[in-house]
């Protein structure tokens, strides 16, 4: 089931818009990264889609149900099914690496023992195979703080999985990280996507790490989006309209 | 336009002279007060009395018997008589004439004590309330002995008679004294009392303080209304001293530190209520993101991404208004708050400067050593 973004528009209190009349439509299983500069309305598409931000106008449409048209408790539940990877990892710091991951399930087990920090055995045996999956098993009682960004971004990541995401949104999720780094990030983002048919929309600064992961590229340009379309089909003249004429290519 | 400017200047400069010499008029300014030489004597005093303390006081001891005498004699022979049983003794004459002498010889009394004799007589129509006469004075020897002449005074003839009363008198070991053990007793029970008012206070505080955070209350136009609900009773009630609540709750529910306990909490669960709620505002919105992504809900949100970050800031606020609780605990004492600061007014009033001295350096020291534990504390947590 497709997601479709329908004349999607997000106007901030301030009068910023963020977003005008973006429409697109994702099919299961496609990499869609998401290109621009910053404050080209990048961040907010993603978090209009689980409303994390409340879009102004336009509709959201996943698996046939309308997001933005969910109640509350819809809305949790829609949320549950849907990854989320952030650029400075949003971790809770002063918790565990353990305690992290679990929170991912949190939209699946029951809100009153939760609140009491349980978790059945079976979630914590999930959570340890999250980690184990992220190469992280042994750090599973170390605070979060003490880890090291890349390992953050695996937590991150191992967090997303105990969802066990239909659909996977990552804003920005390598741009904090020393660059050879971003690949081992990715890489996980990927075989996500490949053996597990996760639906990903992620957002990336640079053109050559689009152009290794994504299936597909939506251009974003003062909210408006500008491109769409296969990676090697951005020429100079494409590059230039997402960009701006100043740009310089600079690899990929 | 400068012109006008100077003007208003100058009438703004002869406004606050008249503001300030109405209120020095008012208020009564008068510094010769405070050296006049009455005033000068009763600060010194003051001042004396605080500076030593009542800390030690000496065990007091006294020793007392009373033996009826008859006055005159009926019949001229004059044997010896005495009083007997445990303890202290007296032998005398049972009867004596007026003008005479009679030795009075006393046994068992403690050793070493200073000894006084007197009259004592009970309430006759020449003295309608009794009274006392002192007859002599001495010391005990080192085998408790003491042996005395004592005139027999006209006086001693009168209707109703006369009893001679023996009292041994002596001070003992230093002890602490009754005033440094209630001292320390209350400000026990000042510390115990800030304690609880800042536990009950960090329960209502709590939370409130979500209330009053914009970033947790302020969505949607009920939200908005809560938030600015809530603050505007923090900003209320914090402009009311706790002194004042005090006073209040003492007539409410009675002098003591009940009332007291009532008064710190109220003031501090605003406080801490405002502090909280910055620290909430304050906090990393990341994670709070991040799990309202996985789909969970506002109140596990709180536990996983709020509380994880405010615990310890929290932690140290509450340790911060403890000590000032104590601090402010000793004061609200003196409106009827109990705790060692209703003793110290009791022995202000009655003046006895002494026992006052020593509420004082209690109070100082206990202050003091909260501020030095209650920084170490925070320092320890950060």
């Amino acid at each position: 089931m497709p997601l479709i973004v329908d004349r999607l528009t997000k106007i901030y209190p301030d009068g910023t818009r963020a977003l005008h009349e973006v429409s697109f439509t994702v099919e299961d299983g496609e990499f869609v990264a998401i290109i621009g500069l910053s404050r080209a309305g990048k961040s907010t598409l993603l978090r209009c889609i689980n409303r994390l931000i409340e879009p102004t106008s336009g509709r959201v449409i996943w698996n046939g149900i309308d997001i933005t048209a969910a109640s509350p408790r819809e809305l949790r539940r829609i949320r549950r099914q849907i990854g989320m990877i952030f650029q400075q990892f949003n971790l809770v710091k002063r918790a565990t690496v353990l305690t992290n991951v679990l929170t991912g399930r949190l939209g699946y087990v029951n809100p009153w023992l939760s609140l009491l920090g349980y978790f059945p055995p079976s979630e914590v045996q999930r959570a340890m195979q999250a980690l184990e999956r992220v190469g992280l098993a042994d750090l599973a009682d170390k605070r979060a703080d003490e880890l090291s960004g890349g390992q953050q971004q695996r937590v991150g990541i191992a967090r997303a999985l105990m969802q066990e995401p239909r659909l996977l949104l990552a804003d920005e999720p390598v741009a904090s990280l020393d660059p050879v780094l971003a690949h081992s990030i990715l890489r996980y983002i990927e075989e996500l996507n490949r053996k597990d048919g996760v639906t990903v929309l992620c957002s990336l600064h640079f053109l050559d790490l689009v152009h290794r992961y994504a299936t597909r590229v939506i251009g974003l340009k003062d909210g408006i989006k500008v491109f769409d379309g296969r990676p090697d089909e951005i020429d100079d003249r494409r590059f230039k309209e997402i960009y701006g004429q100043e740009a310089e290519r600079i690899g990929g | 336009m400068y012109r006008h400017r100077r003007w208003l200047q100058i009438i703004g400069a002869l406004l606050a002279l008249g503001i300030y010499a109405g209120s020095w008029h008012v208020v009564g300014i008068d510094l010769r007060k405070l050296v006049e030489p009455q005033a000068a004597r009763r600060a010194q005093e003051i001042f004396t009395a605080f500076l030593t303390p009542e800390i030690l006081v000496p065990e007091r001891g006294i020793q007392r018997v009373e033996v009826p005498v008859r006055v005159p004699c009926e019949s001229g022979n004059i044997p010896e008589t005495a009083e007997v049983g445990e303890g202290p003794r007296l032998f005398l004459p049972p009867c004596a004439s007026p003008g005479t002498q009679i030795r009075i010889r006393g046994e068992g009394f403690r050793p070493g004590s200073e000894l006084v004799l007197r009259w004592v007589f009970a309430p006759s129509p020449q003295l309608p309330l009794g009274g006392e006469l002192l007859a002599g004075r001495t010391r005990t020897d080192a085998a408790g002995h003491f042996e005395l002449d004592v005139e027999i005074r006209p006086l001693l003839a009168q209707e109703g008679g006369a009893r001679l009363q023996a009292e041994a008198r002596w001070e003992g070991r230093w002890q602490i004294s009754p005033a440094l053990t209630r001292t320390m007793e209350l400000t026990l029970q000042t510390i115990f009392l800030a304690l609880m008012a800042t536990t009950l206070a960090t329960g209502v505080a709590a939370p409130l303080s979500f209330l009053a955070a914009r970033n947790i209350t302020a969505r949607g136009p009920v939200g908005t209304a809560v938030y600015y609900l809530t603050r505007t009773i923090f900003n209320v009630v914090r402009s009311i001293e706790p002194l004042v609540v005090a006073a209040i709750f003492a007539t409410w529910v009675g002098f003591g530190p009940f009332a007291g306990v009532l008064a710190l909490t109220v003031a501090t669960v605003v406080n801490l209520g405002k502090l909280f709620s910055e620290v909430i505002e304050t906090i990393d919105p990341g994670p709070v993101e991040a799990i309202t992504a996985t789909g969970a809900n506002t109140l596990q949100v709180i536990r996983y991404a709020v509380i994880p970050q405010i615990t310890l800031p929290f932690l140290a606020f509450i340790i911060y208004h403890w000590d000032i609780n104590v601090r402010i605990s000793t004061v609200v004492g003196f409106v009827g708050g109990g705790g060692i600061g209703y003793q110290l007014k009791l022995w202000i009033d009655q003046t006895d400067y002494h026992k006052a001295g020593t509420a004082v350096w209690a109070i100082i020291a206990v202050v003091s050593a909260m501020d030095y534990v209650s920084a170490r504390l925070r320092e320890t947590i950060r």
